[in-house]
C-alpha cells in the first residue's frame, strides 16, 4: 500500500503537506466550520431552553415513538423500492451504448431537482383527487413511495451506472466467452460489481427518505406518514422550540450515522479493482429488447409528473387553452423588488451551481481521499451528515454560529456546497478503492510522490464518478430553495426561489409564470448534466 | 526593476509623481465615499414585494443605500431575529404581525419609533406600546370558487360553523397555524367565533371540520395552488385573502368583469392581520433604520402596496386600485374577528399544542382540553 513506500527520508515538508494530510484537514475543517460548529451552536441554545432530562423525557412519548417507526419503514421501503427500479435501468445504462443515452441521464436527474411544491403537483395532477389516471392517492404511503422512486432513482442510475461503466467490462467479456447467459452474468459478475456503488446509492437514498420533508408535507398533508424531519420543522417554525429541534437532530443524526457505518462494512467487503474500460457495445435485438423492459419503469416514474408539469407552462389550470401569458409574465422585467425576472433567475441558477459544485468536488474529494488514502475511519462515518441534518436546524444553527455570511453570496454557496458534498463523496469513494494498489506501487517505485500519484493515478481513475458526483453537486445547489437553509437576499434568487415568489401571489398570470420557471429549472438542469456528462467523456465508454 | 533608473527617468517620476498621487487619493477617496455610503438592512419575510423606482428614489433622496434580506416566511423571520436578537442581522424588520408578535421574546427586539406618517392610519390598526409601525392590513378569510361550488349543487356557507355540515365534506383546504401565518390567523378566527369551553367551542368545529375531511396543508401556495378547485385541486373553499379575488381579475388571462372566486363575509369570519416594521435594537445604523422605516409608511411606498403585495395600506389617505374596490371589499365591523393581545400572548403556546393534538394525532377535544 501506498502509506508503507517511502518512509525512509521523508522531509518535514512531504510529511505534512502530503496529499492525505491535506485532504483530511480540508475536509474535517469544512465540516466542522460548516456542519459540526452550527449544529453544537443549536444543541447548546436548546438545552439552555431546556434541561436535558426533561428533553430526552421525550424519546418515551409514544408519538414520538411512532413517528420514529413510521419513518424507518417508509425510509426503507422508499429504499428497496428505489433499488428495484433504478437498478436494472443502471445495468442497461452501463452495458450498452444507445443514442440519446447522455440526455435520457440528463433527464432522470431533473426530478432531483424539482422543488416538492411543482414535482408535487404533477403527481397530484395524475393521481391526485382529480387526477386524469382516476385513482387518488393523496395521503397514502404509496403515494409517497412513488414520489421517493420519482426523487431519488437518478442517484441509483446515475451512480451505479457510472461505476459500472469504469468497472472491468474485460470481466464480464470474459463470463461470456465461457459462456454465461445474459441473466447469469447479471447476477453472478455484474451485480456483485456493483455491490459497492450499489450500497453507497441505498445509504443515500435511505437518508434522504428518512429525512423527506416537502414530499410529505404536499402529498401526505393528512400526517400519517409524517417523518421526524418535518416533526422538527413543527417545532421549531412553531414554537422555536430549539431544545426538541436538537433533541430529534441527534436522533436523526444517530441514525445517519448507523447507515453509515453499515455502508462502510459493507462496502469494504464489495470493494474490487478497475481496469480501463473498452467502448461499449450498440445493441442487439435482444439487447434492445433488454435495454426498453428495464428503462421503461424509470422512464415512467420520472418522465410522466414531468410532461404534466411542462404541460401546464403553456396550459396553466385557470386560462382557457395554450397561452403564452406565463413566459411573457415570467421573462419581462417585474420592476419590483422580490420578484426575480426568468433571466435574472437562470443567470442567479448558473453563479450559484459554478460557485457551489466547484467547492463541493473540492471538498468532496478531499473528503473520499482523506478516507480512502489517509484512513480516517470516522471521516468515512460522517460522511453523510449534512445531508441527514434536517434543514431547518442546520439553517438556524448557521445563523447562530456564523451570523455575517447570512445574506452574502458564499454564505449560500457553501450552504449549497455543504449539502452536495456528500454525493461527491460516495461517488467517488468507491472508484477510489479500486485503484489497483500495484498501479499506485508501481508509480511509486518509477518515482512519483504522493503528489503526482494522486494527479496521474488516482484522479484519472476518477474521472466517471467525479462527473456523476459534480452533477448532484451541481443539482442540489440548482434545486435548492433555501429559505430555510440561509437567509437570502432578493437580489441572488435563483429559479426556484423565483418560481416560490411568484407562487406566493395569487392569480392566474403568477400560476402560469412559475410553472414556467419550472420548466425552465429542468431544462437548465437537463442541459447542465449533459454538459457535465460530455465534459467528462462520460456516456461516450 | 532592482536597480535605480537613470535620471531622466526620475526626472520624469517627479514630474508626472504628483498628479498620480492627486489621481490615487480621488480614487481612493471615491472608492471609501462609495463604501461608506450610508447603508442599511430591511429584513423582511419573502412574500415582500416594492417597486424598484420607488427604492431608487428613496436611495436617491436619503443618499441611503438600502439592502433587502429575505428571512424566509413571517414566522422564520421572527425565528430569526428572536435568535440573533444579540447581533441583529439587519437595522430594521418588517413582516411581523399582531400573532406573531406573541412569539416569546419578539416583543424586545424593537426600539421605540414614532413614524412620520402615523396620524394618517387610524386607531384601530396601532399596536400596543411605541415601538411598531403598521405598514400593510390583510383580511385572511376563505375564498370560494364560485363555479366548481355551483358545480357541486352546494351554496355559499352563512356561517363557519356550516363548514361542519356532511354536506361541506372534503371542500375545504386550510393552512397548517404551526407553519403558516394565514393558518394562525384562522386559528385565532375560529378560537374569536366559538369561544373556549362553550357547548360548541372552537375545538368542536376543528374537530367537526377533521371529521368532515378538511384538507390542511403546509403553506398558502401549497393550499391555493395545489388542493384549491381553481388551479387544479378538488377543494372549493381555501383559507387565502380578502383580496385574492381581485387579484384573480388584475393577473387573469383575459380582461374579466366579475372575478372567478370570492372571499367569504360572514360573522367573524375574518382576521385583520397587520404587519408591521420596527428598528431593531443594536441596529449599526439607527438613524437610518428610523428613515427606512417612515420611508415604508411614506404615501408613495403606501399607495403601491395594494398591487405589489394584494394588501390594504395601513394608511387611509391613499388610492387604492380599481379592482379592490370592485372585488377585493374589505370586511368590516362583526365580520372582524378579534381576540385581545394580552390573550393571544399568554394562551398561544397552548392553543397550538391543542390544535396539533387534535388536528395531527386525531384526539377528541374532551382528551385535550
Amino acid at each position: 500500500m501506498p502509506r508503507s513506500l517511502g518512509v525512509v527520508g521523508v522531509t518535514w515538508r512531504e510529511r505534512f503537506l502530503a496529499p492525505q494530510r491535506v485532504a483530511a484537514v480540508l475536509a474535517w475543517g469544512f465540516l466542522a466550520l460548516a456542519l459540526l460548529v452550527p449544529l453544537a451552536a443549536v444543541v447548546a441554545r436548546g438545552l439552555g431552553q431546556a434541561p436535558w432530562d426533561a428533553v430526552a423525557g421525550l424519546l418515551r412519548d409514544p408519538f414520538v415513538r411512532e413517528r420514529l417507526g413510521v419513518t424507518l419503514l417508509q425510509a426503507t421501503l422508499s429504499t428497496g423500492l428505489t433499488l428495484l427500479v433504478g437498478v436494472p435501468g443502471a445495468l442497461a445504462f452501463a452495458r450498452y451504448r444507445f443514442p440519446g443515452k447522455r440526455w435520457l441521464r440528463a433527464a432522470f436527474t431533473i426530478p432531483f431537482v424539482m422543488p416538492t411544491v411543482v414535482a408535487g403537483a404533477g403527481f397530484l395532477a395524475l393521481v391526485g383527487p382529480s387526477g386524469v389516471l382516476g385513482v387518488d392517492l393523496l395521503d397514502s404511503l404509496a403515494l409517497v413511495l412513488l414520489a421517493h422512486v420519482f426523487y431519488n432513482q437518478a442517484v441509483v442510475v446515475r451512480m451505479v451506472g457510472g461505476f459500472l461503466e469504469a468497472a472491468a467490462p474485460n470481466l464480464r467479456s470474459a463470463a461470456a466467452t465461457l459462456g454465461a447467459g445474459p441473466l447469469r452474468l447479471a447476477w453472478r459478475v455484474t451485480l456483485p460489481l456493483a455491490a459497492p456503488a450499489i450500497f453507497a446509492a441505498a445509504a443515500l437514498v435511505f437518508v434522504f427518505s428518512f429525512t423527506s420533508f416537502g414530499v410529505i408535507l404536499i402529498l401526505a398533508p393528512g400526517g400519517a406518514w409524517d417523518t421526524l424531519e418535518v416533526e422538527v420543522y413543527r417545532s421549531v417554525a412553531r414554537l422555536l422550540r430549539l431544545d426538541v429541534a436538537a433533541l430529534l437532530a441527534l436522533v436523526q443524526l444517530s441514525f445517519a450515522m448507523v447507515v453509515g457505518g453499515a455502508y462502510t462494512v459493507l462496502q469494504a467487503r464489495a470493494a474490487v479493482p478497475l481496469a480501463a474500460a473498452p467502448p461499449l457495445p450498440r445493441p442487439g435485438w435482444a439487447g434492445r429488447l433488454v435495454l426498453v423492459s428495464t428503462l421503461l419503469p424509470a422512464v415512467v416514474v420520472t418522465l410522466a409528473p414531468l410532461l404534466a408539469l411542462a404541460v401546464r407552462a403553456f396550459v396553466p389550470p385557470g386560462a382557457e387553452g395554450v397561452t403564452a401569458l406565463g413566459w411573457r409574465a415570467a421573462f419581462a422585467p417585474s420592476g419590483l423588488v422580490g420578484v426575480t425576472s426568468a433571466w435574472e433567475a437562470i443567470g442567479n441558477s448558473l453563479r450559484f451551481a459554478a460557485a457551489a459544485g466547484a467547492v463541493a468536488v473540492v471538498m468532496g474529494t478531499a473528503f473520499a481521499y482523506a478516507v480512502v488514502r489517509g484512513r480516517q475511519r470516522w471521516l468515512d462515518r460522517v460522511s453523510l451528515l449534512p445531508l441527514a441534518t434536517s434543514s431547518v436546524t442546520l439553517g438556524l444553527g448557521l445563523l447562530l454560529a456564523w451570523p455575517s455570511l447570512a445574506g452574502t453570496f458564499w454564505g449560500l454557496a457553501l450552504a449549497h456546497a455543504l449539502i452536495g458534498m456528500p454525493f461527491v463523496t460516495r461517488a467517488v469513494l468507491p472508484s477510489l478503492r479500486g485503484v489497483p494498489a500495484s498501479r499506485l506501487a508501481a508509480a511509486a517505485v518509477a518515482g512519483a510522490g504522493a503528489w503526482r500519484r494522486l494527479w496521474r493515478v488516482d484522479l484519472p481513475a476518477l474521472r466517471a464518478s467525479l462527473v456523476s458526483g459534480a452533477g448532484f453537486a451541481v443539482a442540489v445547489s440548482l434545486g435548492e430553495f433555501g429559505a430555510s437553509l440561509m437567509l437570502t437576499r432578493p437580489e441572488f434568487a435563483t429559479l426556484p426561489v423565483a418560481m416560490y415568489q411568484r407562487l406566493g401571489r395569487p392569480g392566474v398570470e403568477n400560476y402560469a409564470a412559475a410553472m414556467v420557471m419550472a420548466l425552465l429549472l429542468m431544462l437548465v438542469t437537463a442541459g447542465l448534466m449533459a454538459l457535465l456528462d460530455r465534459l467528462g467523456g462520460a456516456g461516450e465508454w | 526593476m532592482n536597480h535605480p533608473q537613470p535620471t531622466r527617468s526620475t526626472v520624469k517620476a517627479q514630474r508626472v509623481l504628483p498628479p498620480l498621487i492627486a489621481a490615487w487619493s480621488v480614487t481612493i477617496a471615491l472608492l471609501l465615499g462609495v463604501t461608506f455610503a450610508q447603508s442599511v438592512t430591511l429584513v423582511t419575510h419573502d412574500s415582500f414585494t416594492l417597486p424598484e423606482a420607488l427604492v431608487e428614489a428613496f436611495e436617491r433622496d436619503t443618499g441611503i443605500d438600502l439592502r433587502f434580506l429575505s428571512g424566509g416566511d413571517a414566522g422564520e423571520l421572527v425565528n430569526r431575529a428572536v435568535l440573533t436578537a444579540n447581533r441583529p442581522i439587519a437595522d430594521a424588520l418588517f413582516g411581523i404581525d399582531d400573532a406573531l408578535i406573541a412569539r416569546e421574546g419578539a416583543r424586545n427586539l424593537f426600539i421605540d419609533h414614532e413614524a412620520a406618517g402615523i396620524d394618517a392610519v387610524p386607531d384601530a390598526l396601532r399596536f400596543a406600546g411605541s415601538t411598531l409601525t403598521p405598514i400593510t392590513v390583510g383580511y385572511v378569510t376563505l375564498n370560494l370558487d364560485l363555479a366548481a361550488l355551483e358545480a357541486r349543487g352546494l351554496e355559499e356557507p352563512r356561517d363557519l360553523a356550516d363548514l361542519t355540515d356532511p354536506a361541506y365534506e372534503g371542500t375545504l383546504v386550510v393552512t397548517d397555524p404551526a407553519t403558516s401565518s394565514p393558518g394562525l390567523a384562522f386559528l385565532l378566527t375560529t378560537i374569536a367565533r366559538f369561544g373556549e369551553g362553550g357547548d360548541f367551542d372552537w375545538l368542536d368545529f376543528w374537530a367537526g371540520l377533521r371529521d368532515n375531511d378538511v384538507r390542511v396543508t403546509a403553506g398558502w401556495s401549497d393550499a391555493y395552488y395545489t388542493a384549491f378547485t381553481r388551479y387544479g385541486g378538488d377543494r372549493p373553499i381555501v383559507l387565502s385573502y380578502a383580496t385574492s379575488p381581485a387579484a384573480e381579475v388584475m393577473f387573469a388571462e383575459q380582461p374579466l368583469d366579475e372575478a372567478p372566486t370570492k372571499s367569504l363575509h360572514c360573522d367573524q369570519c375574518a382576521w385583520r392581520q397587520i404587519e408591521a416594521a420596527g428598528v431593531l435594537r443594536g441596529a449599526g445604523d439607527e438613524a437610518a433604520a428610523r428613515q427606512v422605516v417612515d420611508f415604508l409608511l411614506s404615501p408613495a411606498v403606501q399607495t403601491a402596496v395594494p398591487e405589489a403585495m394584494f394588501v390594504y395600506p395601513a394608511r387611509t389617505d391613499v388610492a387604492l386600485p380599481e379592482a379592490f374596490d370592485a372585488f377585493g371589499r374589505a370586511p368590516t365591523g362583526s365580520a372582524i374577528a378579534t381576540l385581545d393581545a394580552e390573550r393571544i400572548e399568554a394562551n398561544q403556546a397552548r392553543w397550538l399544542e391543542q390544535w396539533t393534538l387534535v388536528m395531527r394525532q386525531g384526539r377528541s377535544p374532551d382528551e385535550v382540553r
